[in-house]
This record gives structure tokens, C-alpha cells and sequence, in this order.
């Protein structure tokens, strides 16, 4: 059975239908949440979310639009609302979280994610560090993989604007590592 | 080609957006410009380590289960024309916050139950009337979100006349009560800004004690054991992780100052039970080590810090004098060895109680010591595995290291255990991922069944977290300065018993020794089974002596099912069939000699003997009687010889006729002697009561 007909039955609401659609794509639309929320639990959540919405906006999909693409950028409309209502709490929590983090086995950090390389740590704290607008290309590029093309499509902005928030972002991630090893080796100068 | 010119290049390359022409054009310049090429080079390694360090993050996280199921299930249960998301979501996204805000609490979705209602019917037995719960008069003050932010409400210890304290729009969070148990310290942002304010403990008298708006104030607030100083962490630049440092101030808000002030981040201030010391996890870039400093900003030394180890959780031992703590690994290898360590508040004589070998999913919270100082208590995922995949779940260990027991088991997590002050029940919060309920079990039944106990439910709003009990006061007590006792002349070291086994039909010594991963011969000698060994029907005593092999045995007997188990399965022993009695001496009594109180004291002490009159440690002296309920470790206390223990019953002279009765049992709360009935005498010759036990 190809996508159509399974969407066409998951529309007259057909369960076997539904769950065949839900398991083919719930490994990329869970990596996707994982990816924007960095927390396990609501990635979770936010993956039900997703395809729920996805199920009932079914009747407005049209086909022109590849499936995953469109089922993305729901995803992805998902994952913002939840930043959204994280904004008021969510600048202490990330930074504690981050903070947390770097501490090792963080203890509010629910996450069973490890990070044993340093350099990845520090990278993903300059990752957090950038605002929404320049971190979700950099997630969708550099995590999911998806080319210039696809990141604007999902995000609903051109491929011109994508690649200005990659460059910025870029070199915004250099100047902070910059920043860090410098700060690094003066510590070392010091003690 | 412009320098400029040049990155726009190497970007667009990057994004894939270049023509063949602009690349040719793009790399005869590189040939020939170093400082292009050497951005060229930064540029691809930052690339390489982006997607390096984006998948190293996410991807052994494993897809939650049954997603298909519970999306269907979404669908049927809301029916078409609910709204996609639920309102409960941004009410859950800020408790989840709050929780997290909340430093050590948790936040989990993990699988979700159905509705708890049941849970309010099954009350434990015995000891389970409610009114008693936590001791007289006290109250929990906990944080709920039930009116839509969060706000601070207290409720008696068996869950009536819950009580919002704060009723404002703001939130107010993280409530500390004040060691004298009648105000309550707690962060709010009601002005604008977030600061530290204090209240009476039914919510009156709100002062504002901060007025910082360049800061944020990080949980948990620590009061001096004194009640007139707070200790907290606050951040100059929160939202980069910079600038986080220990702050003290008054209680009424004067006197604040820094008592850290470097390039590091330091946060999660305990003030010491004895007031001497202030504790704290000290981030060093990107090792957590252990801090202490003293309360006027002198005398930090810090601990740990090598090896890729950090610092977890952190508790003080009631009386100042240790501290608990997680130390956890983090090296490259990927082998990860997690461990609960004890220190000395002076920096000396580090023990480490319990390692947990490769846990990979490891997160530790919420360790906290029992107030008797006996037991410890801990939240862990590390056996998330299985039918509680990923669950996170409270765990209670002795100090010693001894009898690791997981109390709850659910697919929902069990975060926040928080003692009584009576340390006989434990409150903690039920997270099924959208709600949040707080419970109190009993410790003894808890213990007695672990995983099986259903607690008692206190709150069911689902929107109710960081229960904090209110302190009882205590009298002060006047300590006699008596000279302190004779040094005890060193003894032979106590075997200590792992557990006691019930052997049943068909099993072998070989493979009892191999399931519990303990000598065979030790088996033997200690039980005293003879030559040719002969084993009998009935209790087994097993002793903590490895073989030369050392090693986790096989699976022999369908009894046990994992020979790698922490907790190896002992069967309940039949009433008739105690292994230990009341030594052939009965129960002598006489003047102290064993502590330095004197005749300001009355209490139990004793050993326990195997068959072969060899001391025991490890084995639990319990003793209930009058509003008590008290433990003590045999081997804890070397005054009444190596397998000795001693339990305080007052601090001063009592006579009592069937107050008071003990026990012996093993580590895991099983029987494993009848009560004996202790009389007392209000006299200072017969203030200490001996009572040993022996094994049949």
C-alpha cells in the first residue's frame, strides 16, 4: 500500500491504517520533537501531539506537498507552541538545564543522554545559546540532515533566509568557541 | 575575491547553494589565500562537529514505547472536535518547569497509568491511621499549580485542610520552611522580579527580604540550623550559565554578601545541621566537584574533581558530621561507574557505600538521610529497564551500604522522597508525566514490601509537587558535658550478613552461594552445617565473604531470578520458624557505660551471634514502642562488642511496663526474632538494657 491509499483510509479513520501511518513515521517525527525540545518525556508528548493534529488536519493535506514534509512542519508548529510556553520560564530552565548538564550526570536533567566529550558539551551549550530562530536550522541541518531546500520548507521561509540564519548562526557557534578556548587558556595561565 | 567575498562563498558551499562556476572561482582563491583557507578548515570541523555532537546527544535516546497505541488512543478518547492540545499542556509545561526549577525534583513524562483513583482505598495496615501520619501537628507545605500558576499551599500529613498561602498571580515556588518550623522562606516573581521572600506559616506577614533585579535566584533555599540566615545560589547572568555564586542573608533580608565570588559556578548551598559548614557543588568548566565553605566566606576547600568524576546529589547527615553524596563517572571509555560516597565534614575518611556498575542511563536526585542518621534515601532511574522501562523510582539503603531495596515500582516515576520528621513515613510525588499527586507511605511496610505497597494518596488535583514537611520542634536538650568514653581496645571485625535465606526443597548450598555471589565454605562455617555440610529446610543465614572467584554466580535455582540482582530474593519466613532468640542471658540491665549521656538516657544495646557465637553485623535491631519507631544496624556500635548495636529510647529516666518491645531482622525489614517486651526503670543503675540475640 503506497502513502495515498494509506492516508485515504487513515481519513475514513480506519485504526490498522492509522497505526501503520503512526509507525512509519514515528521514528523521524520523535527525533524531530527529541531534536527541538531536548527532553525526552516531552518529545514524547509532543510526537502524540503531532500526529494527532496531523490525523485530524488530514482532510486539508493535499498532495502537492511531500507527506513528511507537511507532517514535519506540524511537528515542528508542535515543538514551538510547547517553546513557546516554556519562553517565561524556559530562559532559567535551559540555562540551568545546560548548567546542569555540563555538571555531568546532571541531577535535574531527566535526559539518559551522556555526553562524554567535552567538545560536544561545549558546542551544544553554544547551540543552546543561540535564539530560536537561528537553532532550529542548525537542528534541522546538522541533526535531521535535511538540505537547504527542505529546512525552508518545514520552516515556511526561503531558502535565501535559511541560508542567512545558518551563516549567522555559524559564525556566531565559531566566535563562542573562540571566546571559550581563549577563556580556557588563560585559566590555565592563571592557576 | 574579497576576504568577505570569500566566506560568503564557503557558507553558501555549505548550504549547498553554490554554482559550479562560483565553486571554481571559490577555490582558486582558496589556493592561494591561507587565512581562506584556514576559515575553510574551521568551517568544515565546526560542521563535522555540530552533526558529531547533535548525535551523540539524541541518538541513543530509544523511541518511546506504544506510540501508535497512544495515539489512537488520543484520538478515540477526545473525539474529533476536541482541541488538538490540551489546555493541561501549558499548565504541565510550566509544572514540569517549576519541578525542574525545583533543582532536585524531576521531570518525566515516562508511561502513563490510568487514573489513580483506586490508589485512596488501599491504606497500609498496622501503623497506617492517618491522623498519626508524620507526628503531631505537622504540616507539608507543598507546590500546586491547580489554580493555573504555581503557588505554595500547606495541608496536614494526611492530606486535609489543604491551604494556598500565597494566592497571588505570580508564582511562588520553592517554600523552605524555617528550622523552627513557623515561617516559610520561597521565590517569587509578584513584583516583576524574581526575589526571595518570607512568610508566617498560615501565609501571613509576606516580606520581601531581596530586591535584586540585575539576579536570579536558583532553589533550594538553606536556612542556618539557627533560623536567622539563608543561604542560596543566585546567578548574574542566568540565561548564559555565568556568574553563579553562593549568597547569604538574614532572614530579614539585611546583611546579604557573597560568599563565593570567583570565576566558577557554584550553586546548591546546604547549610550543615551544626551551622559550622555550608556545602555546595562547585562547576569547575565542566567538572562538578564537592565545596564547603565556612558561613563567613572562609575556609573553602573542595573535593573530588578527578578521574572525570562529578558531583550528584549531596545530603548532610543530621548531625553535621557527614556527607552523603552521588559521585558519578564520566569518562570516555563509557564505563560508568556511579557511587554513593560518605565524607567526614573535615574532608576525611571517604567511604564509598554503594557503587552501581554501569548504569547507562544514569541519573540520580533527591538523596536525603533518615533522621535517626541510619538510612538513606535516593531517586534513581538506573533500572529502567523492562517492565518499568525508563521509570524513575525511590530507593532506601542503610548508611553502611547495606540492604539496597527499591519501595516503589510503577511505570509512573516516583520522585521527591521527602522523611518525616519522625522519620517514619516518607511523602513523595507520583509523576505520570501530566500529573503530578503527592503520597506518603510508611516507611516499616515500605520496606517490608517493597515495590507492592500502595501509599496513601494526599493530594489529587494532578497539578502538586515538592512536598517540604514542616519541621517539629524540639525542646532544647541540655547536654551533659560528660568526659568521653573509654576507647573500645580493637575488636575482630563482625562477619556481616547479606541476608537470610529460606531454604526450601531441592536447593543446594552450591547454588544458594552462587545466586547470592558468596563462598560456599562461608555458607557452612557460619551456619555451622556440618562435615559433610547438611542442608536443612529453614532459615540460612549468608554471609557477606566472597569466594576466591569472586564473581556473580550462575542461575541455579528458579528462586532467584537474576544472580546479578542487588536485592536477592529471601523468601518471608514463616512466624514459627525465627532463626534468632533472646541470648540465654535474657535481658540484663544496667548503669550506661556506653555513650557519653550518662544518666540523661535511657536505651537498648547488644550484639547478635551467629550459632557459632561469631558476631553479626548487618543484621536490624527494630524497636517500636510508645510514638517510637526505631532501627539501628548491628556492627554500628563497637561499645557492646563488633556485632554490637544500640537504640536510644529517651533522654531521661522512665519507668515503663509493655511500652516497648524489639525485634531482630534483616536489612530488608523480614523478622527474623519474636518481640521481646523491654521493661525500663527510672534509675540511674539500670538505665541501659541489654539485649542480644542469637542465632539457633
Amino acid at each position: 500500500m503506497d502513502t495515498a491509499q494509506l492516508i485515504e483510509r487513515c481519513r475514513a479513520g480506519d485504526a490498522p491504517a492509522i497505526e501503520a501511518l503512526v509507525r512509519a513515521h514515528e521514528q523521524a517525527v520523535y527525533r524531530l520533537a527529541l531534536s527541538l525540545l531536548d527532553d525526552p518525556a516531552e518529545a514524547d508528548e509532543a510526537t502524540q501531539d503531532s500526529f494527532v493534529a496531523a490525523l485530524r488536519a488530514l482532510k486539508t493535506y493535499r498532495s502537492q506537498a511531500a507527506f513528511t514534509t507537511w507532517l514535519y512542519a506540524i511537528t515542528l508548529n508542535v515543538c514551538r507552541a510547547r517553546l513557546r510556553r516554556r519562553r517565561t520560564w524556559g530562559r532559567l530552565m535551559n540555562s540551568l538545564r545546560a548548567l546542569l548538564r555540563v555538571g555531568g550526570d546532571a541531577p535535574a536533567d531527566p535526559e539518559a543522554v551522556v555526553i562524554q566529550n567535552e567538545a560536544d558539551t561545549e558546542l551544544w551549550n553554544a547551540v543552546t545559546e543561540l535564539d530560536e530562530k537561528h537553532r532550529l536550522p542548525i537542528i534541522l541541518r546538522y541533526y535531521q540532515g535535511f538540505s537547504t531546500a527542505e529546512t525552508a520548507q518545514v520552516l515556511g521561509i526561503s531558502e535565501g533566509t535559511v541560508h542567512s540564519r545558518l551563516f549567522t548562526a555559524r559564525e556566531r557557534l565559531r566566535a563562542h568557541l573562540k571566546e571559550q578556548a581563549e577563556m580556557m587558556r588563560d585559566e590555565k595561565w592563571e592557576d | 575575491m574579497t576576504h568577505e567575498q570569500a566566506l560568503q562563498g564557503l557558507h553558501a558551499a555549505a548550504d549547498g547553494l553554490l554554482s559550479q562556476s562560483e565553486r571554481a572561482r571559490l577555490d582558486a582563491h582558496l589556493a592561494e589565500c591561507d587565512e581562506c583557507r584556514a576559515r575553510a578548515a574551521a568551517l568544515d570541523s565546526l560542521q563535522l562537529n555540530l552533526s558529531h555532537a547533535l548525535h551523540t546527544r539524541w541518538d541513543a535516546e530509544a523511541l518511546p514505547s506504544d506510540l501508535p497505541r497512544k495515539v489512537l488512543n488520543r484520538i478515540r478518547r477526545n473525539g474529533p472536535r476536541q482541541p488538538i492540545l490540551r489546555v493541561a499542556g501549558a499548565l504541565t509545561a510550566v509544572a514540569a518547569l517549576v519541578l525542574l526549577v525545583a533543582f532536585f525534583a524531576a521531570l518525566f513524562g515516562g508511561p502513563r497509568t490510568g487514573p489513580g483513583a483506586s490508589l485512596t482505598e488501599a491504606i497500609p495496615p498496622a501503623t497506617a491511621a492517618p491522623a498519626s501520619i508524620g507526628g503531631a501537628n505537622g504540616l507539608i507545605a507543598f507546590q500546586s499549580e491547580r489554580d493555573g500558576n504555581p503557588e505554595i499551599y500547606v495541608m496536614h500529613a494526611d492530606g486535609s485542610g489543604q491551604t494556598n498561602l500565597t494566592n497571588n498571580p505570580a508564582a511562588d515556588y520553592a517554600p523552605a520552611w524555617s528550622p523552627e518550623g513557623t515561617r516559610i522562606a520561597f521565590i517569587s516573581d509578584r513584583s516583576g522580579q524574581q526575589e526571595i521572600y518570607m512568610m508566617n506559616a498560615d501565609g501571613s506577614g509576606v516580606t520581601q527580604l531581596t530586591n535584586s533585579p540585575e539576579v536570579t535566584w536558583l532553589p533550594p533555599l538553606s536556612w542556618s540550623p539557627d533560623g536567622t540566615r539563608i543561604v542560596a545560589a543566585r546567578a548574574l547572568d542566568f540565561r548564559n550559565g555565568l556568574g553563579i555564586e553562593i549568597h547569604i542573608l538574614n532572614a530579614d533580608g539585611s546583611g546579604a554578601a557573597s560568599l563565593t565570588e570567583n570565576r566558577f559556578n557554584d550553586f546548591n548551598p546546604q547549610w550543615s545541621p551544626d551551622s559550622a559548614r555550608i556545602a555546595f557543588v562547585s562547576l569547575r568548566y565542566t567538572t562538578a566537584v564537592l565545596a564547603f565553605i565556612n558561613p563567613d566566606g572562609t575556609g573553602l576547600t573542595t573535593l573530588g574533581g578527578s578521574g572525570g568524576r562529578n558531583v550528584g546529589p549531596l545530603a548532610w547527615s543530621p548531625d553535621g558530621g557527614r556527607v552523603a553524596y552521588f559521585s558519578v563517572s564520566r569518562t570516555r571509555s563509557g564505563d560508568y561507574s556511579d557511587e554513593i560516597r560518605i565524607i567526614n565534614a573535615d574532608g576525611s575518611s571517604e567511604e564509598t557505600i554503594l557503587a552501581l556498575d554501569k548504569p547507562r542511563h544514569a541519573n540520580y536526585f533527591d538523596l536525603a538521610w533518615s533522621p535517626e542518621e541510619t538510612r538513606l534515601i535516593f531517586t534513581s532511574w538506573h533500572e529502567g529497564k523492562g517492565d518499568v522501562a525508563g521509570s524513575q523510582q525511590i530507593y532506601l539503603l542503610w548508611a553502611d551500604g547495606s540492604g539496597l531495596t527499591r519501595l516503589t515500582s510503577d511505570p509512573a516515576d516516583h520522585v521527591q522522597p521527602r522523611w518525616s520528621p519522625d522519620g517514619r513515613w516518607i511523602a513523595f510525588v507520583e509523576d505520570r508525566g501530566a500529573a503530578k499527586d503527592i503520597y506518603v507511605m510508611n516507611v516499616e511496610n515500605a520496606i517490608r514490601s517493597p515495590g507492592m505497597l500502595t501509599p496513601i494518596q494526599l493530594t489529587n488535583t494532578g497539578k502538586d509537587y515538592n512536598p517540604q514537611w514542616q519541621p517539629v520542634v524540639m525542646p532544647p536538650t541540655e547536654q551533659a558535658a560528660l568526659p568521653s568514653p573509654v576507647p573500645t581496645p580493637t575488636q575482630p571485625r563482625a562477619i556481616r550478613v547479606l541476608g537470610v535465606h529460606q531454604v526450601q526443597s531441592g536447593e543446594t548450598i552450591r547454588c544458594i552461594a552462587s545466586a547470592y555471589g558468596v563462598s560456599a565454605a562461608a555458607i557452612i562455617e557460619l551456619n555451622q552445617l556440618g562435615d559433610p555440610p547438611q542442608l536443612h529446610i529453614g532459615p540460612l543465614l549468608i554471609p557477606e565473604v566472597k569466594d576466591e572467584a569472586g564473581a556473580w554466580g550462575r542461575i541455579c535455582s528458579p528462586q532467584f531470578p537474576s544472580p546479578y540482582s542487588l536485592v536477592p530474593v529471601v523468601t518471608a519466613l514463616a512466624p514459627t520458624t525465627f532463626p534468632f532468640v533472646l541470648t540465654s542471658e535474657g535481658i540484663s540491665a544496667r548503669p550506661n557505660f556506653a555513650n557519653a549521656a550518662g544518666c540523661d538516657w535511657m536505651g537498648i544495646g547488644g550484639q547478635a551471634f551467629a550459632r557459632n557465637g561469631e558476631p553479626l553485623a548487618g543484621l536490624v535491631a527494630h524497636l517500636e514502642g510508645g510514638r517510637l519507631s526505631r532501627e539501628a544496624l548491628t556492627g554500628s556500635k563497637l561499645e557492646y562488642g563488633s556485632g554490637g548495636y544500640e537504640i536510644q529510647l529517651e533522654d531521661h529516666l522512665a519507668t515503663t511496663t509493655g511500652v516497648f518491645r524489639v525485634q531482630l531482622r534483616d536489612v530488608h525489614g523480614k523478622p527474623l526474632s519474636d518481640w521481646i517486651p523491654v521493661d525500663t526503670f527510672a534509675d540511674c543503675a539500670r538505665n541501659l538494657l541489654m539485649v542480644s540475640f542469637a542465632q539457633k
